[in-house]
């Protein structure tokens, strides 16, 4: 949907915005030729069909957290359905650990990031030497 | 008032499919258990062609986009685990045979909490409007937002309705179905609908189980008619021009097993019930190896 400003037949640009309610929001939008200003006013209903379609509103550039609509829309979640401890990384086992240990102080860290991150992201809970190995196979694949 | 950036609602819907596209890109295949009908066995189907096929070695995930009765995680024994919430997902619950589960069911407050969705102040009458969209995209989301990692098959429970398969084989890539029915009239009136819808749309169907097709006495084993219609699932399916995968009598250790959270083909291998699962496992299985090996 866009706005044109009739006198000019210009496209009217988005000025300011404003959340006037937690569902609600305004929108200035100026026209750039002669500087006619008109606002838009969203209410909760429309502002809630849009958001049903899993769509942020606002803040599109900010990343989405894993379920966020889930996590927005129910009502009651328990309290431990999910842990959300930043420290949670999946087991080293002593043979993963004695192979991380061979390359140099430098890259160690950068070594064990992204194993953890390969592994979180297939969902596993140990890094082995065979993890190690895919993890490396995947971060060097065409 | 502060200047904005434009909201982006095509390119947010955009992003949310090639998110769900690059998820699914470590599943090899994702069945979905359908039927037009409710009441017909597909969670417990889901259940324990997941176990199943777990115990053949292959790696499975089972999500439950039946939001409105959300029961998989019961079944396969999931509910009260913590999943880990990494940046990039959330950790599926592990379930029985170490399948991969994810239902809202495990994220409710207790056992006698419903599946309520929050509405804007005073619009809660009018929430006909959007609910259906919102139901869509969180199982969208589910999908999209679960770490399943390497696995051979995701299974999805579908929620009944004769247009469901269809909405969501276009929404979920891969996506397959396999469909389910009862040997009652209503049944096959209504599973034909939703074959036929799906097939219009163009959705593929891997073939048709017809469940609860008599009733296993639980001393003798014998099997005894639990419907009063004979059951023609096998001419229904070559009917809809679709593959017969098996028939599956009804045994009352399957809710006994869907009690404790352990699928029928776990706990009692050897019933009569747990058998036809296998062959019915079997035939599926065929029919994918099939697609991957064309002749």
């Amino acid at each position: 949907m866009r706005f044109q400003c009739v006198p000019c037949s210009e496209t009217m640009v988005v000025r300011q915005r404003a959340d006037t309610a937690p569902d609600n929001m305004s929108l200035a939008f100026q026209c750039p030729e002669c500087g006619h200003e008109i606002v838009m006013q969203t209410n909760s209903g429309e502002t809630q069909l849009v958001q049903s379609l899993g769509v942020r509103i606002g803040s599109p550039k900010a990343s989405v957290p894993p379920l966020a609509g889930l996590r927005t829309h129910l009502i009651e979640i328990h309290p431990e359905a999910l842990d959300e401890d930043p420290a949670f990384a999946p087991h080293w086992t002593a043979a993963a650990e004695a192979r991380l240990e061979q390359h140099s102080q430098f890259l160690q860290p950068l070594i064990r990031k992204a194993n953890i991150d390969y592994a979180q992201r297939q969902g596993l809970k140990e890094i082995t030497p065979e993890v190690m190995d895919a993890c490396k196979r995947a971060q060097t694949a065409p | 008032m502060g200047s904005i950036a434009p909201d982006g609602v095509l390119e947010q819907v955009v992003a949310q499919r090639q998110r769900l596209s690059r998820r699914l890109e470590t599943v090899a295949r994702v069945v979905a258990v359908v039927s037009g009908k409710g009441g017909v066995g597909k969670s417990t189907l889901v259940a324990n062609l997941a176990a199943a096929l777990a115990g053949r070695g292959w790696r499975v995930g089972a999500l439950d986009a039946d939001l409105g009765g959300p029961t998989l995680a019961q079944m396969l024994g999931a509910r009260g685990q913590t999943m880990h919430l990494a940046p990039d997902g959330v950790e599926a619950a592990v379930g029985a045979g170490g399948v991969r589960v994810m239902s809202v069911d495990l994220f409710l407050s207790g056992d006698d909490s419903p599946v309520e969705w929050r509405h804007p102040d005073g619009l809660a009458e009018d929430a006909f409007v959007w609910q259906g969209t919102m139901e869509t995209s969180v199982v969208r989301e589910m999908a999209a937002d679960t770490i399943w990692g390497e696995l051979d098959m995701l299974l999805i429970d579908l929620p009944p309705g004769t247009e469901r398969f269809a909405t969501f084989s276009r929404l979920i890539p891969k996506m397959q179905g396999v469909t389910v029915t009862i040997p009652t009239a209503a049944s096959y009136l209504v599973v034909k609908k939703s074959v036929r819808h799906a097939q219009a749309s163009g959705a593929r169907l891997v073939g048709l189980v017809e469940n609860m097709t008599g009733y296993v006495c639980p001393t003798c084993e014998e099997v005894g008619p639990l419907f009063a219609a004979e059951p023609r699932g096998s001419r229904l399916a070559t009917e809809l021009d679709l593959p017969f995968l098996g028939s599956i009598p009804f045994d009352p250790h399957l809710t006994r097993a869907s009690n404790e959270g352990l699928p029928l083909v776990l706990t009692h291998p050897d019933s009569t019930a747990a058998i036809a699962m296998e062959q019915t496992v079997e035939e599926l299985m065929r029919r994918l190896k099939a697609q991957d090996n064309p002749a």
